[in-house]
């Protein structure tokens, strides 16, 4: 009956937990969204590219003849937007995608001044725009995912047979290198980074760490919450709710090697005496606990003098034992037959 | 002589090359020659670590070194290695010291472990991997971690179908001994349709222990399907003997570049006692494991690149309301973590973190927070603390534990490769506060 009674109150809790967690998580959201910097600029390639027919090139007027490709000129815009724009209210005309005549856009897909590439090169052999600017004439915002994905390039470069060094299109890069995302917050972050890998190449651990990595340096370096008061203390807690998370890289070796060789920080002094409160654990009442950790057996108890020839288990221990004096145990004579056969 | 004689003035001297003043021209320097690059990689960490709390000491030294040679694309055969050696430099860790840890349960002041070292040979046309030495493999129905040889066939055909087998003695770093014990499986794995990928696993293991002898045959079957680029799905099963053992599924979602949906659900389908290592679920520790389901959800949004936040819920019933006891338990667990990037001034970044488990006689409340502050690209200083609360029933009473953190961190990326970590921890609870001083050095090659 109790453990039904806790489930169900465990399931209310739950109920409400989820729905303080659900309202606490809309009013992060709202904050976090306010703080998430410069909104994605509303230009749509569709419109121009699937609609309007618009060539590439009238738009990005160097792709086949410099190394970059150039981005548009208000001025071009201006030849269609100059009579589109008219009727808009000010915050939709064109011209809110410059600055200072320079088109905003342009840092989402320049590649890093590290990086070494010729548009001209690669637009003028047999390659079609799409070929790497996948999708590119569905795109309707501009974001950082309209950039070409290094693993396009890889996969073409395995194609032509370009060699697959990081020498081959990176100045400075290379295995040694550490990627801008691991020089803040990284330990933190790393874990969740890692669960949200998309098949992105440029964001594939891979590239520099072997298969290796994450088991050997799990193995080698302990989570940062195993401080000492968890060593000492509070792992069995949790080994209790959740052993299948130790499991990740423990194995019971470990813990029966531990459990072995050292003593609980309780097991001082007094303990294991007869008045002592480890016998609470076991006899008030029975019930299994943490003392089967090490204790499989309790062979001190062995050692209790047997009861005499006379007395059978039926009987009533505490109608003699106890009246005059209290009997020498912290159960009380609970259960005298469990050590005095 | 003791082998830690001379050990300990080696992992001194790593550390101290580790630590060792960066050239006065703190500009990167020049890459190696490719040819130097494909010969060797790898890392050395040293770490000393200082403790004290009420009177007691303890000082320890800490060495990994990880080492590939060769290349797996271009040569005939590569090699990799990664050991750590722990060393106590003041011998202390007896039983009912406060500072004893697996470590010091070895029993010898200088504790080496040797993680992997295997050869790779790439010569072979028809074998994608023939590898030789101490390994490990984590696709397997349980880790396999051992001595011996694996080796996986070249995928064949437009199923991508290749077969891997694998043998050995198994590696138990806190047993002392292996007779007795051996590991073996093979598998099968291809792409049977469009996106999926497919792998059927068997795996014997051997465990001779004082008392018992474990013979375990575990099969198990693992699917993955992905269906479009935005939705991948993925299920596991696996029997022990002639029994069924345990199913998870999972699924992940990610409707568009700043949020990931993931879902999963572990099913145990019989209760689990004494067996192999490897499979076993720490009996002797903590008895048997009832059958229960876990259910989770995992929320992950990033909020443009300067802020990001996780939130997770876990859901864990016991099958059998009877079963429920001391180390079988249901429990509910929610976390949230959010970290703000160049949201705050002067490149501060703040990450916060909370989480609770109620497990009804054991719950754990913890709340966590950490401020750094990069300087450039080459140092970093933080500033955290971390609350937990642990609430549980000991011998009817419901005891509670307040444990606090406050640490600083230091770190210094002195020049491409080398870095220098330097962290101060305080840390106390009701009845003790401990002091942890740590000093890492990295050097990757």
């Amino acid at each position: 009956m109790a453990v039904l009674r806790r489930r169900t109150l465990r399931r209310r809790t739950l109920r409400v937990g989820t729905a303080l967690l659900a309202l606490a998580l809309v009013g992060a959201c709202a904050v976090l969204e306010a703080l998430r910097g410069p909104r994605p600029l509303a230009f749509s390639h569709r419109l121009h590219v699937e609609q309007e027919q618009l060539d590439c090139v009238i738009c990005h007027e160097t792709a086949f003849t410099r190394d970059e490709p150039g981005t548009p000129a208000f001025d071009t815009c201006s030849l269609c937007h100059e009579v589109l724009d008219a009727e808009k209210p000010e915050e939709r005309r064109v011209e809110t995608l410059f600055e200072d005549g320079v088109y905003l856009a342009a840092r989402h897909s320049a590649l890093p001044e590290e990086v070494v590439f010729s548009h001209e090169l690669h637009a003028a052999g047999e390659l079609a725009c799409a070929e790497c600017h996948k999708n590119i004439e569905r795109n309707q915002r501009l974001t950082h995912a309209i950039g070409v994905d290094m693993g396009r390039c890889i996969a073409c470069h395995d194609e032509w047979g370009t060699p697959d060094e990081c020498s081959t299109c990176h100045t400075s890069v290379d295995q040694r290198w550490m990627p801008p995302s691991h020089l803040r917050n990284w330990t933190r972050a790393h874990g969740p980074a890692s669960r949200e890998l998309r098949g992105i190449a440029s964001q594939d651990c891979s590239l520099c760490h072997g298969e290796r990595t994450c088991l050997d340096c799990h193995l080698a370096t302990p989570p940062a919450g195993h401080t000492d008061v968890f060593r000492r203390k509070t792992h069995g807690i949790h080994a209790a709710l959740d052993r299948r998370t130790c499991a990740a890289c423990h194995r019971s070796d470990s813990c029966n090697r531990c459990h072995l060789e050292t003593r609980p920080r309780s097991h001082v002094a007094q303990w294991g005496g007869q008045r002592s409160r480890h016998c609470l654990g076991c006899h008030f009442p029975t019930r299994a606990n943490g003392c089967i950790v090490c204790h499989k057996g309790t062979p001190s108890h062995l050692l209790a003098a047997p009861k005499p020839a006379w007395h059978n288990p039926a009987m009533n221990c505490r109608q003699c034992h106890g009246i005059t004096a209290p009997l020498p145990h912290v159960d009380k004579g609970d259960d005298c037959n469990a050590c005095h056969l | 002589m003791r082998p830690s004689a001379v050990v300990a003035p080696v992992l001194t001297a790593g550390l101290w090359a580790s630590c060792a003043s960066p050239p006065a021209d703190d500009t990167p320097s020049e890459p190696p020659s490719d040819e130097a690059e494909r010969a060797l990689h790898g890392s050395l960490t040293t770490r000393y670590r200082g403790r004290s709390t009420d009177g007691d000491q303890d000082h320890d030294l800490y060495a990994v070194l990880a080492l590939d040679l060769g290349d797996a694309q271009r040569d005939d055969w590569s090699a990799s290695l990664m050991a750590r050696a722990a060393y106590d430099l003041d011998g202390q860790g007896d039983v009912g010291d406060p500072f004893a840890s697996l470590s010091d349960a070895q029993g010898e002041d200088l504790d080496l472990d040797l993680y992997h070292a295997w050869v790779d040979v790439h010569s072979l046309e028809v074998l994608s991997t023939l590898r030789f030495g101490r390994q490990l493999l984590y696709e397997t129905p349980e880790l396999a971690w051992f001595d011996g040889a694996h080796l996986a066939s070249t995928p064949r055909g437009t199923r991508g179908l290749l077969f891997g087998a694998y043998g050995g003695v198994p590696v138990h770093l806190f047993e002392s001994s292996s007779s007795g014990d051996a590991l073996a499986g093979f598998y099968l794995e291809g792409r049977p349709w469009e996106g999926a990928r497919a792998r059927l696993d068997w795996m014997h293991l051997e465990d001779e222990t004082v008392l018992a002898e474990h013979e375990d045959d575990l099969f198990g079957i693992d699917l993955r399907q992905g269906i479009g680029e935005k939705l991948h799905l993925n299920g596991r099963y696996s029997r022990i003997e002639q029994h069924d053992r345990d199913l998870s599924l999972g699924a992940s979602w990610y409707p568009n570049d700043e949020l990931t949906l993931r879902a999963t659900h572990y099913r145990l389908l019989r209760t689990q006692r004494n067996r192999s290592l490897e499979a076993d679920p720490f009996f002797d520790s903590l008895r048997e494991l009832f059958p229960y389901h876990q259910t989770g959800v995992l929320v992950t949004k990033d909020f443009g690149e300067r802020a990001s936040l996780e939130v997770g819920l876990d859901v864990r019933r016991v099958d059998e309301a009877d079963d429920e006891g001391e180390f079988n338990r249901d429990f509910d667990r929610g976390f949230v973590t959010t970290t703000l990037l160049d949201v705050l001034p002067a490149d501060l970044v703040l990450s916060l973190t909370g989480d609770v488990w109620d497990g009804g006689d054991g719950d754990v409340n913890s709340l966590g927070a950490e401020l750094s502050l990069p300087y450039g690209e080459r140092l970093e200083w933080a500033l955290g603390t971390y609350y937990s609360l642990y609430k549980y029933d000991l011998f009817l009473d419901s005891e509670r534990e307040d444990v606090r953190t406050w640490y600083v961190r230091w770190r210094k990326r002195r020049r491409e490769g080398i870095s220098l970590d330097l962290l101060y921890e305080y840390e106390w609870d009701d009845d003790d506060s401990y002091h942890n001083l740590r000093l890492v050095g990295t050097w990757l090659f």
